[in-house]
């Protein structure tokens, strides 16, 4: 009758420590990502060089710390409303955010790109940066061959910016006039703009941002893991009483650091381009990719034997219902950005949308076709179809469905992560091996470092308070 | 007459024709304490078979459906009809009254007109979602709310149950199984005895 | 396991507040407190419909009708003269008219949150306050209503808005983020108010049932539809409600956001922005739960709610103002910073005017009602204290409204050319029609208080204890055997019947 008891005493017996092969396959997958990163580095320099490579690379990390970083989320928000269902696949979500110190190591290369001076992800980066042109939208123009002629570029554009922009920008392009700036060879031009906000966008500052950010989400994260595993033993209530109240001001400065880790990361990659919502659409997407990773990684250590009674349908119904829901957020906001930037169509802003193929102008087309069709691609596969798949009760409670549509968004995550970086590297539809390889190599050391992070622990708290309360859990 | 079950309502009329002279008991009505003894009353019912019976709550009961053997109702699907029909209405009604020129048959000035506004294609979908949407989810809860009502069989304002004064706690804080009189096992003294067994506060025969 | 089933001793404070507001992880505290049983919460609740109100509720109606009436002769007043005796002008087309409809339609949010989004986070709490916070939010939504009807300059044409087939062959215009507000807003009412009546029913069926007066039965049972308390019916009304709550989610969501895009879509610095659609819906929220507070603070007192109103209801509430309020903070900052990282000149002047230009006194209000005031409830004495509570839920109350005032007002006051900017200075009219607004709110809700069941019997009784079977252990940890798509196969003795 009472199934919540037979659930917990069934629990009790669960296996819960991962066996010793569990560190060799951590290993495997570690070795094969760099592998496959350092594959995805040669084939670069024969097709773009290192700029390639860098692009390449931001991908597969925008997709990996979205995940991690979405574990740290859910463990905030977790014991920030004092949830009772999900203490049974909590330990997932913690071996997620366990990896953010390594996302911290991996963002090295971001890093010394960025202190190359040759400006190959970010251009305001450049040591030497090719004179202010009026932002990108001339470039746009130009290189597709509508709208005004070169006549734009130059003095046009420059007193376009002169009464057009912002003031600092005014001086910052004058004063690189007069110093008889030279540009270093192949330099990406930057706007008067962009130079207005190098202040804020320099590589030093910039660094210390970075480091800040993941010495804050590494220990905030730590700091969670360490007392939730440490509940283990001690079995003292008073931990999840002391995190529920530690969560409060954490998931406060998480969620505006990683908003601003979003600005410097991803939305600088074009400097001139701003929209207020970015750092929620990279949130959006990441949470989205967190509770898809989760379904998967539950399904498997499920299916090797682990976890039997400890995770039930009524659980994977309650992540079905957070993937459905962010599905559905993260298209919410993404139309937002998107109907916003559409609507007032102003050019300062709307041309991030054309680089990405959102246009209907036949020769910006030609260029830019393919992007267009993955736009559509995101439109459809990140939106409608998985809003359509995960709509019933039925699909969200049956393994084999909610598992293929945690893999499709999982999927779709990542072309969400490639149409965010790609179209920065060059006015053109680029997509290929080294992007494939930098993202399944990132993946590789990733998913390897999760599982490393799995055999750190039980695979459940054992003696969190809130326990038989997940563990008899049913949904209405 | 029709009895205290909203599941299977028949009009006085049928029942008269169909089965002859009217019934003398609607329906036998047990009442409880709380929910574990309706609970154990209702997987006894359950289990003796019957068909046409009810238990009545204040609240909704948890477990009750399985006790009962309710099985899901396709309210669900209905929604999603009635979503469907929002979203291609709201699809359509947009486009033909801003973007087409289609005339209506009978009606001359009933058609749609295009226009130019704000340097935006006549056909703008992102301009339309919104309005879209919103018909989408309208066309669903109307669907919800008088699907329910009409699968409940809502309004129905006579219930032989009502003339009964102990009912009336019904919305208060007691529980009751009815058996409806045209359950194919009904059978007054056996469903007497049966209730009986099961520790009722009272137990009382509801006439028509 | 660690858990405990007693639960650990409450002090009573306020005079007679059982303070339910303890932190223990072994166990979840209960939510309606003073060993209430079922019977207590019908005649506690079902007395304030049924019996002769109060003298203060004549006192406050009538002050409620008094306001009305100025809101009445004001709007004659207005269809007689025009839209010209508004304080509106060039550059100021929109003024308190928005201001009202934006601050009143934002109040509306948190009906809805309360009762779809909490009880899609099965957050039980909510059901103590859910009916009365439905009910603001619809005589919320009217309030709102009334001013883009009365802006329109003639009301009588208002139809023009929606799409009805008429001898001039003319359509609405629906790329125009206006007429997606006749939408939003439109639905937003109707499923609102649909929400609202489906979960009162079976309530209205607890009135009829207790009342003894013939007039009262025979209308409460008109409206209560013949309800039974049928478990079949009981079943189709769960699921019906369920779909209400997951589509009410995105609506309420879609509602503010198409609000903001009336402002958003547009080229005007300091209304094109991005993330306004999310932190529109969050200052909603913000602003409803004040709203909520503000009202639910003194009819716990007067009618005697305070068993089923608790202090960990109030708390609760406290902790969503907080965080909404937080999350709107966010957006105010966002908005600051990247208006300084656009480098846009436009961009930068709008935000600096905001601060230090023509209307500051309005920036500074929101900033220190919206932000600063709340920023007290960090402390759990803060909330727990009433008198705080009712404090700060004023000063958000008040807030919310700058907010909108310093983004329509301030906003349009100062746009791109030197030569077309302008003041705005409210009319009398304005005034009163803004004063007049919360007469014809309390009105509706005076009399919602007095007539209908202000609390949500049957769904405070399903979240009792009593109310789970097997109710010898934790009520929450115990739950039943329910599993709705195993229920053939759990009870293979059973015939499964089909509900429809």
């Amino acid at each position: 009758m009472a199934h919540g008891h037979h659930q917990h005493h069934a629990a009790e017996k669960d296996l819960l420590q991962l066996s010793g092969k569990a560190n060799g396959l951590a290993t495997v997958l570690l070795i094969v990502g760099i592998v496959a990163v350092l594959a995805s580095l040669g084939v670069s320099m024969s097709s773009g060089g290192l700029k390639r490579f860098y692009h390449a690379y931001m991908t597969g990390y925008a997709y990996v710390f979205s995940i991690a970083f979405g574990g740290l989320f859910m463990l905030l928000i977790h014991y920030l409303v004092r949830a009772g269902w999900s203490v049974a696949v909590r330990r997932i979500p913690e071996a997620l955010a366990g990896t953010i110190p390594i996302m911290g190591l991996l963002a090295i290369p971001l890093v010394v790109c960025a202190w190359s001076g040759k400006g190959d992800v970010y251009p305001w980066a450049q040591a030497k940066p090719a004179h202010p042109t009026g932002s990108w939208v001339h470039t746009i123009e130009e290189s597709t061959a509508v709208g005004p002629k070169s006549a734009h570029h130059g003095e046009a554009a420059d007193s376009h910016s002169d009464d057009y922009h912002a003031k600092p920008a005014h001086s910052a392009a004058h004063g690189s006039h007069d110093d008889g700036h030279a540009a270093a060879p192949g330099a990406k031009p930057v706007s008067a703009l962009t130079m207005g906000k190098m202040v804020w966008l320099n590589p030093a500052f910039w660094t210390g941002r970075i480091i800040f950010y993941f010495v804050f989400f590494s220990l905030v994260a730590l700091y969670f893991i360490r007392k939730s595993r440490g509940q283990d033993t001690t079995g003292d209530h008073t931990v999840t009483e002391r995190l529920n109240l530690a969560a409060a001001p954490l998931t406060l400065l998480t969620f505006v650091l990683f908003t601003f880790a979003a600005f410097d990361l991803f939305m600088s990659l074009d400097p001139d381009w701003y929209s207020t919502i970015f750092g929620i659409y990279y949130f959006a997407g990441s949470i989205d990719a967190m509770v898809a990773t989760t379904i998967i990684i539950a399904a498997v250590l499920q299916r090797a034997g682990y976890l039997q009674h400890s995770i039930s349908k009524e659980h994977y119904h309650d992540l079905g219902k957070w993937l459905f829901a962010f599905t559905f957020f993260w298209g919410y906001i993404a139309f937002s950005q998107y109907m916003l930037i559409w609507y007032a169509n102003i050019p300062e802003t709307t041309y991030w949308f054309a680089k990405r193929g959102a246009t209907t102008n036949p020769q910006q087309m030609q260029l830019l076709g393919g992007w267009t069709v993955w736009t559509l691609a995101l439109l459809f596969g990140r939106l409608l179809i998985p809003f359509a798949g995960l709509l019933s009760r039925h699909v969200k409670r049956n393994n084999a469905s909610l598992i293929f549509w945690a893999v499709w968004i999982l999927v779709f995550h990542a072309v969400d992560m490639v149409w965010v970086v790609m179209p920065e590297y060059e006015l053109g539809f680029t997509f290929g091996l080294p992007e494939v390889a930098s993202l399944l190599g990132l993946i590789g050391i990733f998913t390897g470092s999760v599982v490393w992070r799995l055999t750190r622990s039980p695979l459940r708290p054992v003696k969190d308070p809130r326990l038989p309360e997940s563990l008899a859990f049913q949904n209405i | 007459m029709s009895t205290a079950i909203a599941e299977h309502p028949t009009s006085h009329a049928s029942v008269t024709e169909d089965a002859g002279p009217l019934p003398q008991v609607a329906a036998v009505m047990a009442e409880f304490e709380n929910v574990d003894d309706v609970m154990h009353a209702a997987r006894t019912v359950r289990d003796a078979g019957f068909t046409r019976w009810d238990v009545h709550s204040p609240f909704p009961i948890h477990g009750i459906d399985g006790a009962m053997g309710i099985k899901m109702t396709v309210l669900p699907w209905l929604v999603l009809c009635g979503g469907l029909t929002g979203l291609l209405g709201g699809l359509a009604l947009t486009w033909w009254t801003n973007a087409s020129k289609i005339p209506t048959p009978f009606m001359a000035n009933l058609q749609g007109y295009q226009f130019l506004i704000s340097g935006k294609p006549v056909w703008s979908l992102a301009a339309n979602i919104p309005v879209m949407f919103e018909t989408t989810v309208l066309l669903s809860a109307l669907t919800a709310v008088f699907g329910m009502l009409i699968l409940n069989r809502l309004p129905m304002h006579y219930n032989p149950l009502f003339k009964s004064e102990r009912f009336h706690r019904v919305t208060d804080d007691r529980f009751f199984v009815v058996i409806d009189s045209r359950d194919p096992k009904f059978n007054e003294s056996e469903v007497t005895s049966m209730l009986q067994k099961l520790n009722p506060l009272s137990l009382e025969k509801v006439e028509d | 396991m660690a858990t405990i089933t007693t639960i650990p001793h409450m002090p009573v404070r306020n005079g007679d507040d059982i303070d339910n507001t303890f932190d223990d992880a072994r166990i979840r505290a209960p939510l309606i407190v003073g060993g209430k049983g079922f019977a207590d919460v019908t005649r506690v609740v079902t007395r304030i419909a049924l019996e002769e109100p109060p003298g203060w509720w004549y006192l406050a109606f009538a002050g409620a009708l008094g306001l009305l009436s100025l809101m009445g002769i004001t709007i004659g007043y207005l269809m007689l003269a025009g839209v010209g005796v508004w304080g509106n002008n060039q550059p100021v087309a929109w003024a308190f008219d928005i201001v009202n409809f934006v601050f009143w339609v934002g109040i509306g949010h948190a009906g809805t949150l309360i009762s779809a989004i909490l009880f899609l986070f099965r957050q039980n709490w909510r059901t103590s306050i859910n009916r009365f916070a439905e009910a603001m939010t619809i005589f919320a939504v009217i309030c709102a209503a009334t001013f883009p009807g009365i802006h329109v300059g003639r009301p009588w044409l208002a139809y023009w808005l929606f799409p009805i087939p008429n001898q001039m062959a003319m359509w609405p215009q629906f790329r125009s983020p206006l007429l997606w507000d006749v939408f939003a807003v439109g639905t937003y009412f109707t499923v609102s108010l649909l929400f609202w009546y489906v979960g009162m029913i079976p309530d209205l069926a607890t009135l009829r049932d207790k009342s003894k007066n013939r007039i009262q039965q025979i209308l409460y049972g008109i409206f209560s539809l013949g309800w039974t308390g049928s478990c079949r019916a009981w079943h189709r009304y769960e699921r019906a409600y369920l779909l209400l709550a997951a589509l009410s989610t995105p609506l309420v969501l879609s509602v503010h956001s198409v609000v903001s895009f009336d402002f958003a879509t547009s080229q005007l610095p300091g209304w094109h922005t991005t993330i306004f659609p999310p932190y529109f819906v969050a200052g909603a929220v913000f602003g409803g739960f004040a709203m909520v507070l503000t009202l639910a603070i003194p009819c716990r007192a007067l009618f005697g709610l305070k068993d089923i109103i608790t202090l960990r209801h109030i708390d609760n509430m406290n902790k969503v103002m907080l965080a909404t309020g937080l999350i709107v903070a966010y957006a105010y900052s966002v908005e600051f910073f990247t208006a300084w990282y656009s480098q846009h000149y436009y961009e930068q002047f709008a935000f600096q005017n905001r601060v230090f230009g023509a209307a500051p006194w309005a920036f500074w209000c929101m900033f220190i009602c919206n932000v600063f005031a709340p920023q007290i409830l960090w402390f759990k004495w803060a909330r727990n204290s009433l008198v705080i509570t009712f404090i700060v839920a004023n000063f958000v109350n008040a807030g919310m409204w700058f907010e909108r005032y310093v983004i329509i007002v301030t906003s349009l006051q100062r746009d791109f050319l030197s030569s077309s900017w302008g003041m705005f200075k409210p009319s009398w009219v304005d005034l009163a029609l803004l004063a007049g607004s919360f007469g014809l709110f309390f009105t509706l809700f005076l009399l919602f208080i007095k007539f209908l069941p202000i609390i949500a019997m049957a769904e405070v009784k399903s979240i009792m204890p009593q109310a789970h079977a097997h109710g010898h252990g934790d009520p929450d940890l115990d739950r039943t055997d329910y599993r709705p798509d195993e229920t053939a196969h759990d009870h293979p003795g059973g015939k499964a019947h089909p509900a429809v």
